[in-house]
């Protein structure tokens, strides 16, 4: 199935989806105006994807600086469907990186690991200067 | 001098950070963000707050966007709206003062005074909490976003939000305001 690729914008993140090598990453900012149809072209292909049987690891990773309320409804929906798989037995990783300082998305990693146990998610926290 | 009535907010200019009232739309909202983003990496020093300040701006501008009863696109139509509110930034001693307003028709009132008195009667930590039940949960009726948004700000917020809804002059429907700290 082909690849979806959309660049970042100021308020919208850059989305990589790669189902032939097993690759998706989101990275920047979230706070697009419909965060529903923004990212429904993604829940519809990642839907598909997840649907066929594979061959290697799914690797998730995500870089969100900020995600709106409306679109951390909609992350938690994507987190749904790789949950799901991975309790039918599809191995996903995911990688969930944030600002060591920013408490608001260190929390929302652990409440991944708590609500989505059988995903495996490791949190990475980075260090800026600033 | 009588008090101000609730969610009023300070009218002295050398408090205000920033104060906008017109058309708001995605555009501009991003714009605004990017702006104060930048601003507050040079004037406030704590990460936590920029952060908070950032996420309630946006959450406020948004709500705006969403739910103005003055629109100047189809109400049906899901993007690149137009719709009138205020929104401003006040600094009052050690805090920060965000208010926001827009008008609301009157159907919508019982629903969204329901909502409001009950998001401003937690404090933080009980804003959180519902945050994360939400979460999990189907949004509620009439809400275009998850129903979250309220949630999110009341969970940054120092104190429990404060809300006003006044009759328009026009008899069409209410202002609602909104005020938080932090």
């Amino acid at each position: 199935m082909p690849m979806l690729f959309l660049p970042a914008t100021a308020c919208s993140p850059e989305i990589d989806f790669q189902p032939a090598a097993h690759r998706l990453s989101l990275t920047g900012e979230s706070y697009p105006e419909h965060a529903a149809g923004f990212y429904a072209p993604l829940l519809d292909a990642l839907r598909e994807y997840l649907a066929a049987p594979a061959d290697a690891p799914f690797q998730v990773e995500m870089s969100l600086r900020y995600f709106n309320s409306s679109s951390t409804k909609v992350l938690f929906t994507l987190m749904g469907l790789l949950d799901n798989a991975a309790r039918e037995g599809r191995a996903v990783t995911m990688l969930w990186h944030h600002d060591a300082e920013d408490d608001t998305l260190q929390e929302f990693g652990e409440e991944l690991s708590d609500d989505f146990p059988d995903l495996a998610i490791t949190c990475l926290a980075h260090h800026t200067d600033s | 001098m009588s008090s101000p009535p609730p969610a009023a907010c300070p009218t002295a200019a050398n408090d205000i950070v920033f104060s906008y009232v017109g058309y708001f739309s995605q555009s501009l909202i991003t714009a605004m963000a990017e702006t104060l983003r930048r601003e507050l990496q040079e004037h406030e020093q704590d990460s936590r707050t920029r952060r908070r300040l950032f996420s309630s701006f946006v959450e406020m501008s948004q709500n705006i966007l969403r739910y103005s009863a003055d629109t100047l696109t189809p109400p049906a139509q899901p993007t690149d709206e137009l719709r009138h509110g205020a929104l401003s930034l006040h600094r009052q001693d050690e805090h920060y003062l965000l208010c926001c307003a827009n008008p609301v028709r009157s159907v919508q009132l019982d629903g969204l005074r329901r909502r409001l008195d009950s998001v401003c009667r937690m404090d933080p930590a009980q804003a959180r909490a519902a945050h994360r039940d939400g979460l999990r949960g189907v949004p509620p009726d009439g809400s275009k976003g998850a129903g979250l948004g309220l949630l999110t700000l009341a969970r940054d917020a120092s104190s429990p939000l404060d809300y006003a809804l006044r009759p328009l002059d026009d008899g069409a429907g209410h202002l609602f305001s909104l005020r938080m700290t932090i």
